[in-house]
């Protein structure tokens, strides 16, 4: 038995696992002796339709970041389509037309920016720091900076605020899809194993006939496309969008991801590990919320896991050596 | 080596000309000596934050903790000015604290070998976080050399700040042109690998030009207390990044490292501060600033890949021909 756990400790992403769950329970513990609500099924609601669209967002930040990349202008492209969807719809365009037209610029920005960086070169910051920059602009020139509130389709909003059995909401059972079908991609199908390849040696994959910028583009593309779909999950649980909101969204994710033990090199870590990260971040801010632990603390300590869980996996490497 | 160094400033001086210009064209008020002299003040903090950018972009690196940063040292500036220490010391101090910060953010890069945009993105959290926690209320500058450094005139034409900035411009020009220091920077923005066989320490290089990015932070922190005098944490540097990167790449630094002049990020500085100036005279809004800022972010960057696929197809050509 022993051996048996000690031997699941040596294994990266086991390891990661079992510390994250250690993690999340001694949160579970010291919050709700803070609150007796927090580990309440109604709490649990409430984590998770807020976290629904970050939790998308890291679903294909992943595999983006597990070629090796990175995507900062996912939270502007969010609040863009939800923008965009809910124009469409308060000029009586009908829901699906305009979430299929959302959805498609979504995807389009995204093709943009993975065109941008596999065909012309560019460093991946660079480029998505400049589409975040230009399309949180143009969020702000819908209204004039000013919210967009009210749409002619009520039954629209019924997506967001609904739940399955009273407990788990429509959005984050969408999360659940996409992490499932993610995961069984990155497992089972020659995709996942390319997309591994490509985040541990991209030039080496070349070579053996990996199509390295096919895979960006689409990846890029798809994370647009999911941004898009996070934009309207957004539009349909706030009833509205304002024009400074997903700012910040990249970071959780990201924040996210390399605490569920991606790496930021690429090529290492798990779409478990990612969706174990959401449900960490996702019960750690609430539960800062319920102390009243002010919003300043909160972000320095979500800069502070970032920076300690990707030292923790820098250091994995070093370790293996000494073992060896 | 020489033509490796070259950058292209006339582009940002341009683009800086015309559309001073069209905004003359469009508002007369524009080319008031009043408004140029509002430009000049204006220009003065993003410009010496581009060149405390540039630097960093030049070893190849990039840092987005900078507008964090600025807003963590205006707030020790206003702590430090309302126990009423004399300006001298205030100035050092907060110095000290911007090379103290920027120096953890090298080390944190070079020595535990971290990717810069993770540890510049943590540092970004961590910082405003901190900047945060110490003003709870907002501070505000009264002593009198602080506000005669920020609405100071040279000869009643030249503001001071705009003086500082060209100050600070002339002074890393110096550096980066005539000191070994400067010749280390493009070394290793150039090629790293090159660089470590020409015997230089990389780390050290990198953590020296994050130090120095950090005091040029904290002059620049310096002069925003002075200008703005109303200091609160929340409020200060929360978009810089975007500005900064359009000052940079408008400049013509090339974002791989190792190439661009402080003279281009003058140009660029300026070109984004009449950019910004004049949409606010004009249209009296700034909801189109953020995406113009964006849209010259992805321009330039075309313009540069296009600059140098045009060299690549050159070079090719030249062998061709041998």
């Amino acid at each position: 038995m022993k051996v048996k756990i000690k031997k699941a400790f040596s294994n990266y992403n086991l390891r990661r696992y079992m510390i994250l769950t250690g993690i999340l329970i001694l949160m579970l513990i010291g919050f709700s002796l803070e609150s007796k609500v927090y580990v309440t099924p109604a709490n649990f609601t409430n984590i998770a339709a807020k976290f629904a669209e970050i939790g998308l967002i890291a679903a294909s930040m992943s595999l983006v970041m597990l070629t090796g990349d990175i995507d900062l202008s996912v939270g502007s492209v969010m609040c863009f389509c939800a923008f965009l969807a809910g124009t469409l719809m308060q000029s009586y365009v009908p829901v699906p037309l305009a979430v299929l037209i959302s959805l498609a610029v979504a995807a389009a920005i995204g093709f943009l920016n993975g065109f941008m960086i596999a065909v012309m070169k560019m460093q991946p910051v660079i480029v998505t720091l400049g589409t975040m920059t230009a399309f949180r602009g143009l969020c702000y020139v819908f209204k004039q900076g000013g919210p967009m509130r009210g749409l002619p389709d009520e039954s629209f909003f019924r997506f967001g605020n609904g739940t399955l059995f009273g407990v788990i909401p429509y959005s984050f059972i969408l999360v659940i899809v996409v992490f499932v079908i993610l995961s069984a991609a990155m497992k089972k199908t020659r995709f996942g194993m390319d997309i591994r390849a490509i985040g541990n040696n991209a030039s080496a994959a070349a070579f053996s006939g990996i199509k390295v910028r096919k895979y960006k583009i689409g990846l890029f593309t798809f994370n647009g496309f999911i941004s898009g779909l996070a934009g309207i999950v957004i539009l349909s649980r706030m009833q509205g969008i304002e024009a400074a909101l997903g700012d910040g969204y990249e970071f959780e994710a990201i924040t996210m991801c390399l605490l569920g033990g991606i790496s930021i090199n690429g090529g290492k870590g798990t779409m478990l590990g990612s969706f174990i990260g959401i449900i960490v971040i996702g019960y750690l801010k609430s539960g800062m919320n319920i102390s009243h632990i002010s919003a300043y603390y909160q972000s320095a300590i979500l800069g502070a896991i970032i920076l300690l869980s990707v030292i923790a996996g820098n250091l994995e490497p070093v370790r293996k050596k000494k073992e060896k | 080596m020489k033509s490796g160094r070259r950058s292209h400033e006339w582009a940002p001086l341009l683009s800086m000309i015309l559309l001073f210009l069209l905004f003359t064209l469009i508002t007369p008020r524009f080319a008031g000596l009043g408004n140029i002299k509002m430009i000049g003040k204006q220009v003065a903090i993003n410009g010496i934050l581009g060149v405390s950018l540039f630097l960093i972009v030049l070893t190849g690196g990039i840092d987005i903790s900078i507008g964090s940063t600025l807003s963590l040292l205006c707030v020790l500036t206003g702590f430090l000015e309302s126990k009423k220490i004399p300006f001298a010391i205030v100035f050092l101090q907060v110095l000290i604290c911007g090379a103290v910060v920027g120096y953890l953010k090298g080390v944190l890069v070079t020595k535990i070998k971290l990717p810069d945009l993770i540890v510049t993105l943590a540092a970004k959290n961590l910082i405003r976080g901190i900047a945060l926690m110490f003003s709870v209320q907002a501070y505000i500058i009264t002593s009198p050399a602080m506000l005669s450094l920020g609405s100071g005139q040279l000869a009643g034409v030249i503001p001071v700040p705009f003086l500082c900035f060209a100050a600070v411009a002339a002074i890393t020009a110096v550096i980066l042109g005539k000191t070994r220091f400067g010749r280390r920077i493009y070394a290793v923005g150039g090629n790293s690998e090159a660089a470590v066989q020409a015997g230089i320490d990389v780390g050290r290089t990198k953590r020296s030009v994050y130090a120095f990015s950090g005091i040029l932070i904290g002059v620049a922190a310096i002069l925003y207390s002075s200008l703005y005098q109303n200091i609160l944490a929340s409020k200060i540097g929360s978009d810089t990044v975007n500005t900064l990167l359009a000052v940079v790449l408008l400049g013509g630094a090339s974002m791989s490292g190792g190439r661009g002049r402080v003279l281009g990020i003058v140009f660029g500085a300026l070109t984004m501060a009449v950019l910004n100036n004049g949409m606010i005279l004009a249209r009296s809004t700034d909801y189109w600033v953020t995406a113009l800022t964006g849209i010259l972010i992805l321009l330039s960057m075309l313009v540069q890949f296009l600059q140098s696929s045009a060299v690549f197809r050159k070079k090719l050509g030249g062998e061709k021909d041998r």
